[in-house]
Formats: C-alpha cells, structure tokens, sequence
C-alpha cells in the first residue's frame, strides 16, 4: 500500500541520518503522529537489512595478486603506446620536411631567362664575321646601358 | 609513517610500482566488493576491478585532490560496471541475467504458503538489485552496501545532492514492489 502522507518523501532521508538536526525533530514528531510513515521507516528498514546482509564474496587473494601484476603490465603497455605515438610523429615530421625540401629544391633548377648577348654568345661559333662580334658589342652596350636606368 | 593516498597517487603518477601497489591493497578489497554488488558475477566484478587500477595510474597524472582518492577510484569503478553492463546486455540474455529495466521485470520469490529460507532472500536481493536500471542500481549499492553519505554518493556519480535523495527516494519505491513479500 503506498503511503499517501505529504511527509513520506522524507522518510528516506531521515532513515538515512541526512536531515537537518531541526528537520530531523520535526519528523519524530510527525512519527509519533503518521501511521503510514512509521510503516514506511519500518520498511526502509527491513530493505536495508536484507541488501546488507546479502553474500557478497570477498576479494580473493589470486585476484588481489593479479590485479598487482596487471599493474606492470598496464603501465608497460601505456609506455609502448606513448612510445608509438610519438615515433609515428616523428615519422609524419620527416615525410613533411622531406616533402618541403623536395619542391624548394626543384624550383632552384629553373633556368633564368638570359639576355639577348648572351644568348648569342653562347652560340657563337668560331667561323662568325666581324660583322656579328660588332652586334653583340652593341648588344652588350644596350644591355649595360638599361642596367644602369639610361634607356 | 605510512603515507596518505594523496601522496602514495602523486608518487603512482610519477611512475612509482610501489605506490601503485600499496593503493592497491588498500583499496582493492573494498572496491572488489563495490564491484561484485554492481555486476553480481565474480568474473564481472574481477575485469571491473582491474580496469579500474589500470585506468587510475594510466591517469593518476590527472588526479587533482579535489576528491578522495577512495571517492575517485569509486567513479571509475562505477563507470568501468556500466561498461561492462552495456557490454554484457548486448551480448547475451538469459532468464538468469536481470536482462532489462523495469518494463521486463519479473517478481522474484516462491508462491505464497511455500516456505521461505535465509539463504533464498539473499539470492533474490541480489538477483532482484539487477533488476534496477542502472542509475538506481548504482544509489543504492553506493547507499546500502558502501554505506556512503549522499555528499560522498554525489561526488563519486558526479550529481547534486538533491539528485541523489531524490533518485534514492524512487529506488527504494522499486526494490518496496520488487521486494514486497519479505516486507512488513
């Protein structure tokens, strides 16, 4: 049968030692007054009872012993991990590097784009003119001449 | 001088296998107990005990002294028994495992007029405390079998202390029907 009383909500608590000292006061009054309470304090007491006498096993010594050797292992196993960890990070750190260092080195191949005289000279083949030798010189001239901001 | 748990966990986070061990022995026996009346098997309870040690020292680095060391390692305890309750329900269901919450339970206990022994009320108490969905099931063994305060019950599952009188309130309405033929 559930107890009706407003005050039933309390039961619990007090069974529990929980109220306030003023609080707890005032629901011994109310007790001595309310069936349906004193009913319910009466079960809550017979719950609890049977809960702490229930068969609960104590801790058996091999487990205690396991529990203390699965402690190295766990602590072994964490450092492993870490160990993992910061190889694959160091490993990651190479590749990007390695990647960085391989495209900055292609881009220092690229050949600058020579100037007319040079271009010249470099083909420049012993059988040529005195004719083309006053060209590049005046290639040579020009090319300075813009160098120098004189256009 | 025997060290305080405070220490012996600081000296555990340093990497100290002494310290680890002595918290161990401390604490081991009660929180194995803890666990047994959480899971109700010896093999459950055996995992859930070292999951435990093996997830605090992985972490011990973290323990802040906000909270005792009892109360701390009782946190992690009661999440590794949730685990393993998921786990456990998801991989098997007899009529012997207390398989759902409320909605499936079935009254334990003998036909009136069948006599009743000792050692039957304690195997339908624990049987019975399965029954609770979990959050129930956690107050009250917290309450009942730890005999913890409700502030040391707030700490360990993290809720305000009107929380937990409020969810021991409506625990103990289930176990009151679950229970009614040993009652008064």
């Amino acid at each position: 049968m559930h107890n009706a009383c407003k005050h039933t909500w309390r039961v619990s608590a007090y069974h529990d030692g929980e109220l306030p000292p003023q609080a707890r006061i005032d629901f011994e009054a109310h007790l001595r007054e309310c069936a349906g309470c004193a009913r319910e304090l009466k079960r809550l007491r017979k719950i609890s009872e049977l809960l702490r006498g229930a068969p609960i096993p104590d801790l058996p010594a091999q487990v205690l012993a396991q529990t203390r050797e699965c402690i190295s292992v766990a602590r072994d196993y964490s450092v492993f991990k870490m160990a993992r960890i910061l190889t694959a990070a160091a490993a990651a750190i190479l590749v990007v590097c390695g990647g960085w260092l391989w495209d900055i080195s292609g881009e220092s191949y690229m050949p600058l784009q020579a100037s007319g005289w040079e271009q010249a000279a470099v083909q420049l083949r012993v059988e040529t003119s005195t004719g083309d030798f006053q060209q590049i010189a005046q290639w040579i001239v020009e090319d300075l001449s813009m160098e120098n901001g004189n256009d | 001088m025997h060290p305080t748990d405070a220490e012996l966990m600081r000296d555990a986070g340093r990497g100290d296998e002494a310290a680890c061990r002595e918290l161990v022995d401390r604490h081991a026996p009660n929180l194995y107990r803890l666990a047994y009346s959480l899971v109700n098997n010896a093999c459950d309870a055996e995992d859930v005990l070292q999951e435990t040690f093996a997830g605090a020292f992985g972490q011990a680095g973290r323990f802040q002294e906000r909270s005792a060391v009892k109360t701390w390692l009782s946190q992690i305890l009661v999440r590794q028994a949730a685990k393993c309750h998921r786990s456990r329900k998801r991989h098997s269901m007899t009529h012997l495992d207390w398989a759902s919450e409320s909605t499936r339970w079935r009254p334990v206990g003998k036909p009136p007029g069948c006599a009743q022994t000792q050692s039957d009320t304690r195997v339908d108490v624990l049987a019975v405390l399965q029954t609770l969905p979990p959050a129930h099931r956690e107050i009250v063994v917290l309450r009942e079998m730890q005999g913890m305060s409700y502030e040391e019950i707030a700490a360990v599952l993290e809720v305000p202390c009107g929380t937990v009188e409020s969810r021991l309130f409506r625990a103990r309405l289930e176990l009151k029907e679950r229970l009614k033929d040993y009652l008064p």
